[in-house]
């Protein structure tokens, strides 16, 4: 594989070094936009940003809180990205966590992370207080206004004022520990089959320095962040990217709040999972179809690519009211996390918006292959970033090595060891490389499922819960059929007790429906089974004992689907 | 007050063959997604003048979910 010419960016070593440099290089320029309104925002600039990190950092230091681990709950928000940098960039540990979890998965990740501090939005008050309960010696700080238990972040935020105006400042010439654990990202799930995976300062510099390499933002650009920030993939391409080239962030509060935000903002970059995308295009479609437009839009279409080979943009002219959709200026959407239909790219880029489709991992921090804009390889995920190799085992499972590769997992050295061979993490996807070097994802070997919305799920936690029932012998958890584009949502195959089964007869399936619902009551909804099917025979097993899942298909030997 | 979300979601959600009931779910008897949920709770606002919290939408997954959400919320 050839060298690329790669963008030149700073090589910051960690995500001090990274708040440095951009606080400093681009000090005059908005580095984050907050709604304030449904049609009014506020602008906190990068030197603005770098003043209220210092005082917070600290303030954090000065009450001995830094160096202990610190759990983050909320809506992507300035406050949420203030205090994580004030963690990492002041050796603690950031745990940060899904806000879609619920009260209980919550807590039991914070007490698993042995968490001393949570930063926690006000909307999580009722999730909190549940928190606190379990573990009374936390300390609550709230990113908005005061509530309860829990301190204003504001209120750290002006002790370290009060504490720089006193001329103590012990956070500008900190060292950082660039090996160091800086931040749990746990997996989906609760039980042991969640994984909390450890990365460091040297894991997120090396991806971010290496992913801006490759995929090229500007200084001018407006980045929409309105994926989960507690995810590696927003946090890299959505925070941390963004601040490297000196862009500007501003923050959706919720989907909810999507078309105020696009319409104010208006965007350039957006960072999505490929359920967006494709909800977007089919409602571009709708609506083309609803006001009997369909018709002249495929024109269009046809006449701006005919014209884009000429050299003529008239995209801006004839996809106008396409483009309003999104704003009116969206160049370029990073797309990630799950499977992304081809045809969906191309699809974009008749609208005149590039999709930048990579592929990556928590344990490589998480970005694995990117591309550069205008290569047209669609099928294909791209070229390992230059932070990292990958190969493909004898199996045709993806392994990944370098600088962005996790250091362990929590607590689990079995867990670590077996997700390594040698140096090389064995990512649990299968796929190829062609002869320019290109990596195609063809599907998984490990249990773990990917839905198109990006949610990873481990399916032993919901098969635990649903085998407690009586009524079920065995049970397996897959996703449910989808689209070409893949699915966003989970199914149980199940094998009934054959006794009960035998004693309800036609009653069955409503009582298995009761005993799902009442299942589904204590996940997440990302989590719930949304279709349940029977088998009439044993699932086929190891010797082990354990399913055989790849020899089960969605339709082959099952009822009541 | 299932009458009046029985009609909101007909006149949002392409519905197909699908008869709306109590106990119909959004997500897997229409397909809905949790972006179109979204959209779908964004029009029972207008309807009914009120304002739900992001997180609560998560919590809407059943018709029946639905009708006694929005009772408890505009009483």
């Amino acid at each position: 594989m050839g060298r690329y010419p790669f963008n030149p960016v700073e090589k910051v070593r960690d995500l001090k070094e990274l708040t440095d440099y951009s606080t400093r290089t681009y000090a005059d320029k908005d580095a984050y936009l907050i709604m304030t309104g449904r049609d009014s925002y506020k602008g906190v600039t990068y030197r603005q940003f770098g003043k209220e990190l210092t005082a917070l950092a600290n303030a954090l230091m000065t009450r001995g809180w830094a160096g202990e681990r610190m759990a983050l709950v909320g809506e992507n928000s300035y406050e949420w990205v203030l205090a994580y940098f004030s963690i990492v960039n002041t050796n603690s540990t950031a745990v940060p966590l899904d806000k879609e979890l619920t009260a209980e998965e919550l807590k039991a990740f914070v007490l698993r992370a042995k968490a001393t501090v949570l930063f926690v939005s006000p909307s999580y008050a009722e999730e909190a207080q549940i928190i606190l309960d379990a573990a009374p010696e936390l300390r609550v700080v709230s990113l908005g206004d005061a509530f309860g238990p829990a301190m204003p972040l504001r209120e750290l935020v002006d002790e370290g004022f009060a504490l720089l105006a006193r001329g103590e400042d012990r956070y500008t010439n900190l060292e950082i520990d660039r090996e160091r654990p800086c931040a749990i990202m746990f997996t989906s799930g609760t039980t042991g089959a969640s994984k909390g995976v450890l990365l460091c300062h040297r894991n997120f510099a090396a991806d971010t320095v290496a992913a801006c390499q490759m995929v090229l933002f500007k200084k001018e650009d407006l980045m929409l962040s309105l994926l989960p920030i507690n995810h590696a993939y927003e946090c890299v391409c959505g925070i941390f990217g963004p601040m490297l080239y000196g862009s500007t962030v501003a923050f959706c509060p919720g989907v909810k709040h999507l078309p105020d935000c696009l319409k104010m903002f208006r965007p350039t970059v957006m960072v999505l999972v490929p359920l967006y995308v494709e909800t977007f295009h089919r409602r571009i479609w709708e609506k083309a179809k609803k006001e009997g437009k369909e018709g002249q839009l495929k024109m269009a279409i046809r006449l701006c690519n005919l014209a884009a080979i000429f050299g003529i943009n008239l995209r801006d002219i004839l996809l106008r009211q396409v483009r309003e959709a999104f704003g009116g200026r969206l160049r370029l959407v990073v797309s990630g996390g799950a499977y992304m239909n081809p045809k969906l790219i191309k699809a974009y880029r008749d609208f005149g918006i590039v999709i930048l489709h990579g592929y990556g991992a928590t344990e490589c921090s998480p970005i694995i292959t990117a591309k550069f804009i205008g290569w047209r390889r669609d099928k294909s995920v791209g070229v390992p970033l230059p932070c990292c190799e990958v190969k493909i085992d004898q199996d045709g499972q993806i392994l990944v090595r370098g600088e962005s590769v996790f250091l362990d997992y929590l607590d689990d050295e079995e867990g670590t060891a077996e997700a390594f061979d040698g140096d090389w993490y064995k990512s649990g996807d299968l796929g190829y490389k062609d002869k320019d070097g290109f990596i195609y994802v063809t599907g998984r070997s490990k249990d773990m499922i990917v839905l198109k919305n990006g949610k990873n799920i481990m399916p032993e936690e919901i098969e635990n819960l649903l085998q407690q029932s009586p009524l079920i012998a065995e049970v397996m958890v897959k996703e449910a059929p989808g689209d070409e584009n893949g699915s966003d949502k989970l199914m149980a195959i199940i094998y009934p007790d054959p006794a009960k089964k035998e004693e309800l007869g036609s009653a069955l399936h409503s009582a298995l429906q009761q005993e799902i619902d009442s299942v589904n009551k204590q996940l997440a909804s990302f989590k719930q089974i949304r279709l349940f099917a029977l088998r009439d025979t044993e699932f086929p097993k190891t010797t082990t004992r354990k399913i055989k899942r790849y020899q089960v298909i969605f339709g082959k030997g099952l009822s009541n689907v | 007050m299932f009458e009046k979300v029985k009609q909101i979601i007909e006149e949002n959600v392409d519905c197909g063959n699908v008869k709306i009931v109590l106990e119909t779910d959004l997500i897997s008897d229409l397909q809905v997604n949790s972006l179109d949920l979204v959209e779908l709770v964004c029009a029972f606002e207008v309807a009914f003048d009120i304002v739900v919290p992001e997180k609560d939408i998560r919590k809407l997954s059943k018709v029946s979910d639905i009708v006694a959400y929005l009772e408890k919320r505009v009483a």
